[in-house]
């Protein structure tokens, strides 16, 4: 009995807390000046937090990856309001990296933040992976420190000079390959008509929302299963691709991989001057 | 009094403006031939300027674009022979490398959707990244050449000038040679006079355009004479290099042995022939594509016609095709002083 009367105060209590929160997020709502918003990209295998130079487990083609680099490029955001209405990012801000990379003279980035976004509560996120055609067509204008950038992130060709959307590499074994292997998987445009550009729309969890305005700034978590790229839908084999993935109809499956390794795991909806984890 | 008025107009139409950097530059119209199809690069997204046309010509003919300070690119690309490096069956690069491609002309980049004998890359901006990076050839990064150039003397005024921003920068450096690229157009042989109606062709010429029209013309097609595409023209691969040619790039083996269709202007004087430069002279094309092309799974379909492989010519018809293709010889082109080392 006394258990009993103890725990309805603690749901009291939490719903209390619960409340508040709730108080809090529909007061600041009422302000409608544009704020930021934290895209927090998580890399995973298979479930797991990925861990470079450390072998995961066997995925579907029988292959145990090590993984020491996994780049890529986040383009053209769009920001899917509950209402339905869109805001799309400006397209000449709207290229970044994302990097998990041993190399030591390389800082990670996990993190993009979008500035000035319109207040709202936003359900969904649009984005591209890799440079779409009508970047591309713009040839150097306009790139301008983006084209530096992404070579810093060895996410540039010179020999095609053109943009590696993903760049994933590392070692793997398996059955047949018992020794260590390098492998390298490089996404990128094969013609004007296979541009390997693709793009994903994720949700938030259901309930939730990214709550933007000047008071606020979101952190929205997404993971990137590594994984996926050779196991999604389409299955690879680094074996069967010699190694190299970096062109073919082995890039246009990696292609058709991308849009299914994303996933909006949670939102944290943090007060401007907060942040957590 | 007149001299001033025309000179404030010219001022006027051209919108002599002061850059951010507080110098005059003068935008500049480019003139483009009226028989060649639509310019593929885009002049927005770097619209031309006298300043930025100069500064690409300076950066064309500039050693410190390779690793030894010795390799321009005007060193492949010879003005005289049409921005080819002439009587080299590969390019020469530091150290004296060679390549593995024959060094194709630098000219009417501006109407060209691909760039590279393998369309490596589908942007003239980009394009220059690829002899500058390439161990044989110039043997260089883009970011050291921006270091270089940033403590040679006279460049930070040429950039100043060039552009708005003023910045010695990856952007603003490829951004000055396609201007200068962009600004080499050749457009004015005998076949181009001849099209205008300037000129008339002499019976043999003309004879010849038939047969081109009749036999060539469904890859080189239109005034630039070369419809951009990639095709296996039937070349027996070499055992050594075995290039794959666009396949290289794309990864499919339906591309295998492919190459980008070359222009025939200029052809009379950028021997040797094929993108591993192994024919001499016109004669030995026109005869391989008589009796030399060998079938593989892509081979180009026009090159096969009623289970019969090649484009038959008599040696008449040679003669005949040869004569009109010394008409696209534009000597206008490789005198312009305008793309002159200085």
């Amino acid at each position: 009995m006394r258990t009993n009367f103890l725990k309805s105060i603690l749901v009291s209590l939490s719903l209390l807390t619960v409340a508040s929160c709730t108080s809090d997020d529909d007061g600041t709502m009422e302000n409608t000046n544009p704020g930021k918003v934290t895209l927090e990209f998580d890399s995973e295998f298979a479930g797991n937090e990925l861990t470079l130079e450390s072998a995961n487990t066997e995925n579907s083609n029988g292959e145990a990856l090590t993984v020491t680099r996994f780049n890529y490029i986040v383009s053209n955001i769009v920001l899917i309001n509950e209402d339905g209405t869109s805001y799309t990012y400006p397209k000449e801000k709207s290229y970044f990296v994302v990097s998990e990379d041993i190399d030591d003279d390389l800082a990670n980035i996990t993190e993009i933040v979008l500035e000035d976004v319109p207040a709202g509560k936003y359900t969904a996120v649009k984005f591209g992976v890799g440079v779409d055609k009508e970047k591309y067509d713009q040839g150097i204008s306009g790139a301008g420190d983006f084209w530096d950038k992404a070579g810093d992130y060895n996410m540039t060709w010179s020999w095609a000079a053109g943009y590696k959307y993903i760049n994933f590499e590392g070692t793997y074994t398996s059955v047949t390959q018992t020794e260590e292997t390098v492998f390298k998987v490089h996404l990128g445009r094969a013609s004007d008509e296979v541009t390997n550009y693709t793009e994903t729309s994720i949700s938030v969890p259901s309930g939730s929302a990214i709550i933007v305005n000047e008071d606020m700034a979101p952190e929205v978590h997404i993971t990137t299963d590594a994984n996926g790229l050779l196991t999604a839908s389409e299955a690879l084999s680094l074996e069967a691709y010699n190694n190299a993935i970096m062109g073919g109809d082995g890039a246009v499956k990696v292609a058709s991989n991308v849009s299914e390794i994303f996933a909006i795991d949670h939102v944290h909806n943090n007060e401007a001057g907060n942040s957590s984890h | 009094m007149r001299k001033i008025i025309f000179i404030l107009i010219v001022a006027v139409v051209f919108g002599c403006e002061k850059n951010d950097e507080g110098y005059a530059n003068v935008r500049v119209e480019l003139e483009l031939p009226t028989h060649f199809p639509p310019m593929t690069y885009d002049l927005d997204n770097n619209p031309l300027t006298e300043n930025g046309i100069e500064l690409g010509r300076k950066l064309f003919y500039e050693g410190a674009l390779s690793s030894t300070g010795t390799v321009s690119c005007g060193t492949c690309h010879e003005q005289k022979y049409a921005f080819t490096h002439h009587g080299h069956t590969f390019s020469h690069g530091v150290y004296d490398l060679e390549g593995t491609r024959n060094t194709p002309p630098v000219q009417n980049m501006a109407f060209s959707e691909n760039f590279a004998w393998d369309g490596a890359t589908g942007h003239l901006d980009l394009f220059s990244i690829i002899p500058i990076t390439s161990e044989v050839e110039m043997d260089e990064s883009v970011e050291n050449i921006i270091k270089k150039l940033k403590n040679k003397s006279g460049y930070g005024v040429l950039f100043a000038k060039a552009f708005d921003d003023g910045e010695i920068n990856s952007e603003n450096f490829l951004l000055a040679l396609s201007q200068f690229m962009v600004t080499m157009i050749s457009a004015d042989s005998k076949y181009d006079k001849y099209i205008r109606e300037e000129v008339t062709l002499t019976e043999q010429e003309q004879q010849g355009f038939v047969i081109f029209e009749q036999k060539c013309a469904s890859c080189h097609t239109t005034a630039l004479f070369t419809d951009g595409s990639f095709r296996n023209n039937g070349l027996q691969p070499s055992a050594k290099l075995n290039d794959l040619g666009r396949s290289v790039v794309t990864g499919f083996a339906a591309d295998n042995y492919k190459f980008k269709v070359p222009s025939l202007r200029n052809i009379a004087i950028t021997k040797p022939y094929m993108h591993d430069g192994r024919f001499g002279s016109l004669e030995s094309v026109l005869a391989f594509y008589d009796s030399g092309i060998i079938d593989s799974e892509t081979l180009d379909p026009l090159l096969k016609n009623d289970g019969n492989i090649g484009i038959p010519t008599t040696l008449e018809e040679r003669a005949q095709l040869i004569a009109f293709l010394n008409t696209l010889t534009d000597n206008t082109f490789l005198e312009d002083e305008r793309f002159s080392e200085k």
